[in-house]
């Protein structure tokens, strides 16, 4: 008997090392989750260098999630499972060695280490530099070899539903996996991007989905000793998995650029596929159901099996939602996606492969197992897998709420962080849960099998009572097969080379003459920067075709705009606000300071620093940093040269309430304010508003000391409204109504620096102001004009235009400071040579050209000009 | 062409559906597999079924009682 039956103890050391490496893979791609999570309520935690950035962390996290952790497992799950499907071994024992030592040392470790370096790609599930993928292509190409072969000689018509799986997952893979990591550096922007889509989707779909439903199929007989409900209905669901998956990649990039057409085609294949998962699951829970009879799942490698295929279906099902049109729209780029992804690499991936794993080990002779343990870390793992989807789920919903309503960016930030210090609780949890399951494998009893599993050597056991039917099943199956291979390429055509060809006519058609999209060596070494320290994770880089999207960032981002960036950096989510309309909205100095500490310009930002593209302070950025800035400036540049914004409309009549020192509209309005302010302002002008902040004093022009400088109620709503030209200021329209009111009011109502007393003045005010008129007359009407209209003719040679002296009253101790020191970013120069009688003397005469109120039109008029026409 | 591709996937499958449903021997020949890899998981006792010999699955089971 032992002669007819083919041993696997051959593969008993590949199927411990692959699990073992499993295990530390699982371990240390949680870890970096942890600390991914953790660095969203606590940034400055871990955040001195490059390698330890949020960016490159979540990068390995991934990574790790899908090659260190679930591509050993399914190493180790093929080593033992296909002498059983196949009844042949695998190819080569030295084959395997050298496969178990490249993926684990070159792939993981390489592509983890490189990562860190700062050598990776800004593509999701294709992260690991090109090099290291390369080597991936080549290891899934062996694994072919390795498993493929025995598949390929056992003939289709009695090939087990897990063989067939097993074999489309790792034939599909090879296939699949150059076009997100090859292909998007070859194709540009909106092209790229179309190819992304689908590797997004097959790195789930293809690799990790099939592999996860064979172990279903294969452990839930091997428990029950009974067969699965129906073969030929789970034969249905493997073709309906393999021909519809590929088509799904695009709903990554619903409402983007890329043809609409392709669009509704992922969203209808999406709905397709939740279809063909219901046939799967019911098929898989039928088969648990009819054994277990209503019984507890009592074998714990089973209970986890259960647990993934049900939250496959949850899963699946929650994925064709969000891809419709109409639930994107909402939920896209939010906490929900994230939500769903755990679900999908914990929920189903992980508990499929960990039952796999449990299930294979027990059978393994000599090594240990604790039931006990592994049955506590279940039930960790579901806690804490069901908190963390329940948290980001709600976190999604109110960050997609906010998005939709008339708010500052940062207020979904905020709302976020209860959500985000849960995650981390919950990330705890699951990362005991994984320690616990793995320890399980390595405590407890030793198992006391004498002999390895063995398996029939007899190809076919049996002769066939009917020949004709089997070759007719089998001629079906392989063409059917052969047919899965055809789709594959014929969705790769449909989905990437269709909309590439049609977006390469689109971008030719619609690019405006003139339009300048090359990028200069330096902005070229900036936008690597933002590449390699995973920028593009948090901010997209698209505005989509939504009203929300269009009324927060500006027009949405055409397909020609982006036909020179390779690869795509489009992003799938958003933490930050979305950049493709960055350029012109900041000054360099407040992307360099914000940069340096986000905290100091943006109080509840939860942005790492990137302290190490500094020598020490904000204002003394490397070359990396410039480059950097340099390159986000680019960010719809093009457009801008497109299409030039207009003039800006009067404010609305709401904001033009003049403001009523008397006359506030209660107690009330000032605390909501002054809290708007400690928000929102006080990174920059400081919470008493004077201005001496770390932040502040890093920008170039330092803020207004709001005690020294008087501002009429106009051109504080005007400032609110469109920043402040030439100053780091932003436009804070995104305020709601009745919030931009009351800090209007609170800036208006902090107390001035008191005028000097008649005792202080060193000469009579009459003679004052008439010498202080000459001194203006001399050095400061070429800029701020003849009667302090900042209409001087050298106005316009500068970004930041001068003050007007009409809209700004100076207090003495502000202005003899400007004198005396200039400011710094801007055209106003120090004036050291002034004696102090004439400093007191041209500040009592700039102040005489005070005007309490400033027609709304001559306000938005001195605001409107757009910076770089000033600037010229 | 996304539209054909799916129609075209549904109706191989639709094929494969009333094969099932108008061949009996369709219908054994396409549930052996998972009975092969029982006897392969050394589930095929003296006392088991033989892969060879007809069976009636669950599902034929089922099929049964509500036709």
């Amino acid at each position: 008997m032992s002669a007819e039956r083919i041993p696997i103890q051959a593969a008993h050391k590949l199927i411990r090392a692959h699990t073992r490496a499993a295990f530390a893979g699982l371990l240390l791609s949680a870890f970096f989750g942890l600390l991914v999570s953790l660095k969203f309520h606590a940034p400055t935690f871990l955040s001195g260098h490059g390698w330890d950035t949020w960016g490159r962390l979540r990068y390995d996290h991934t990574q790790g999630i899908l090659y260190a952790w679930l591509g050993n497992a399914f190493i180790a799950f093929l080593y033992y499972a296909v002498p059983f499907l196949t009844r042949r071994n695998f190819t080569s024992l030295r084959l395997g060695w050298i496969i178990f030592w490249v993926w684990n040392v070159v792939a993981v470790l390489g592509g983890w280490s490189l990562v860190l370096a700062g050598s990776s790609q800004p593509l999701e599930w294709a992260e690991f530099p090109l090099g290291i993928a390369a080597v991936i292509e080549l290891l899934l190409l062996l694994l072919i070899v390795q498993f493929g072969l025995p598949f390929w000689k056992c003939g289709a018509s009695g090939l087990y539903v897990a063989g067939w799986y097993l074999l489309g997952s790792i034939t599909f893979t090879a296939l699949a996996y150059p076009i997100g990591n090859l292909l998007p550096h070859l194709l540009p922007g909106a092209m790229g991007a179309s190819f992304s889509g689908l590797w997004i989707h097959d790195a789930v779909g293809i690799f990790v989905t099939p592999f996860v439903t064979a172990i279903a199929y294969f452990v839930i007989p091997a428990v029950t000793r009974k067969p699965i409900y129906s073969h030929f209905y789970s034969m249905i669901g493997f073709w309906l998995l393999f021909l519809v998956y590929p088509l799904n990649g695009i709903h990554h990039y619903i409402y983007s650029s890329l043809p609409m057409a392709a669009q509704h085609a992922s969203e209808i294949a999406s709905i397709y596929q939740g279809i063909d998962v219901i046939i799967v699951v019911a098929n898989l829970l039928l088969s648990i159901g009819i054994a277990v009879e209503g019984d507890a799942l009592r074998d714990i490698p089973l209970r986890f099996i259960w647990t993934s295929v049900v939250l496959y279906l949850v899963v699946s099902i929650e994925g064709s939602i969000q891809a419709v049109m109409a639930f994107n729209r909402f939920i896209h780029f939010t906490d929900w996606v994230i939500g769903h992804s755990h679900l999908a690499m914990i929920g189903f991936a992980s508990f499929g492969a960990m039952g796999g794993l449990a299930h294979i080990w027990q059978r393994l002779p000599g090594v240990r197992s604790s039931r006990r343990l592994m049955a506590w870390s279940y039930w960790m793992l579901v806690t804490g897998l069901g908190l963390m989807v329940l948290d980001l789920s709600g976190a999604g919903l109110i960050q997609a709420s906010l998005w939709q309503q008339h708010t500052p960016w940062i207020d979904s930030v905020r709302a976020s962080q209860p959500y985000w210090i849960l995650r981390s609780v919950d990330g705890f949890l699951l990362l005991a849960g994984f320690f616990a399951f793995g320890l399980s494998f390595f405590t407890g009893e030793r198992h006391r099998i004498a002999e390895a599993a063995t398996v029939p050597s007899s190809p076919v056991a049996h002769e066939s009572i009917h020949p004709q039917t089997d070759r007719w099943i089998g001629t079906a199956y392989t063409a059917t097969f052969g047919a899965g291979l055809l789709f594959f390429l014929i969705s790769f055509t449909a989905l990437g080379v269709l909309p590439a060809l049609h977006l390469h006519k689109i971008i030719a058609d619609t690019t405006p003459p003139g339009v300048h999209l090359a990028l200069t060596s330096a902005q070229e070494r900036g936008k690597h920067i933002y590449a390699r320290d995973g920028c593009a994770y948090c901010h997209t880089e698209q505005v989509r075709f939504t009203p929300a999207d269009e009324w927060r960032f500006g027009p949405p981002t055409q397909a020609w705009e982006t036909q020179d960036e390779f690869p795509q950096m489009w992003g799938t989510r958003r933490i930050g606000p979305d950049l493709a309309r960055e350029a012109g909205k900041r000054t360099d100095d407040w992307q360099l300071v914000h940069l340096y500490n986000p905290r100091v310009t943006v109080p509840d930002s939860m942005m790492p620093g990137f302290v190490w593209l500094f020598n020490g302070a904000a204002d003394r950025p490397t070359q990396d940093a410039r480059d950097l800035v340099a390159y986000l400036n680019t960010l719809g540049e093009a457009a801008l040269q497109a299409n030039p914004p207009g003039k800006p409309q009067p404010a609305p009549v709401f904001y033009q309430i003049p403001f009523d020192q008397n006359n506030f509209n209660g107690v009330s309005d000032l605390d909501t304010g002054k809290a708007v302010f400690k928000a929102n302002c006080a990174g920059c002008h400081g919470a008493d508003g004077r201005g001496h902040t770390e932040g502040g004093q890093a920008l170039r022009p330092v803020p207004f000391d709001l005690a020294d400088f008087r501002l009429p109620a106009e051109r504080v709503v005007r400032a609110l409204e469109q920043g402040v030209q030439g100053t780091a200021m932003p436009a804070w329209n995104d305020l709601p109504g009745p919030e931009f009111r009351a800090v209007m009011d609170y800036v208006l109502s902090l107390p001035q620096t008191p005028p000097l007393r008649p005792s202080e003045l060193l000469a009579p005010e009459p003679a004052l102001t008439e010498a202080g008129q000459r001194i203006y007359a001399a050095h400061c009407v070429r800029c701020h004009g003849e009667d302090g209209a900042a209409d001087g003719p050298e106005a316009n040679r500068y970004a930041r235009p001068p003050a007007n002296f009409h809209q700004m009253q100076v207090s003495f101790t502000g202005a003899s400071f400007v004198i005396r020191n200039g400011v710094p970013g801007s055209g106003m120069p120090a004036w050291p040579l002034l004696t102090p009688t004439e400093v007191q003397a041209v500040t009592v005469y700039i102040q005489s050209l005070y005007r309490q109120s400033v027609p709304a039109g001559a306000a938005a008029e001195a605001e409107a000009t757009p910076q770089k026409e000033k600037a010229q | 062409m996304i539209g054909w591709i799916i129609g075209i996937v549904t109706l191989i499958l639709l094929l494969f559906l009333f094969w099932r449903r108008a061949s009996a021997a369709f219908r054994e020949r396409a549930e052996a597999p998972k009975y092969h890899f029982l006897e392969s998981l050394g589930v095929g006792s003296p006392h088991a079924q033989s892969p060879t010999q007809p069976q009636t699955s669950q599902e034929d089971k089922d099929d049964t009682a509500h036709s």
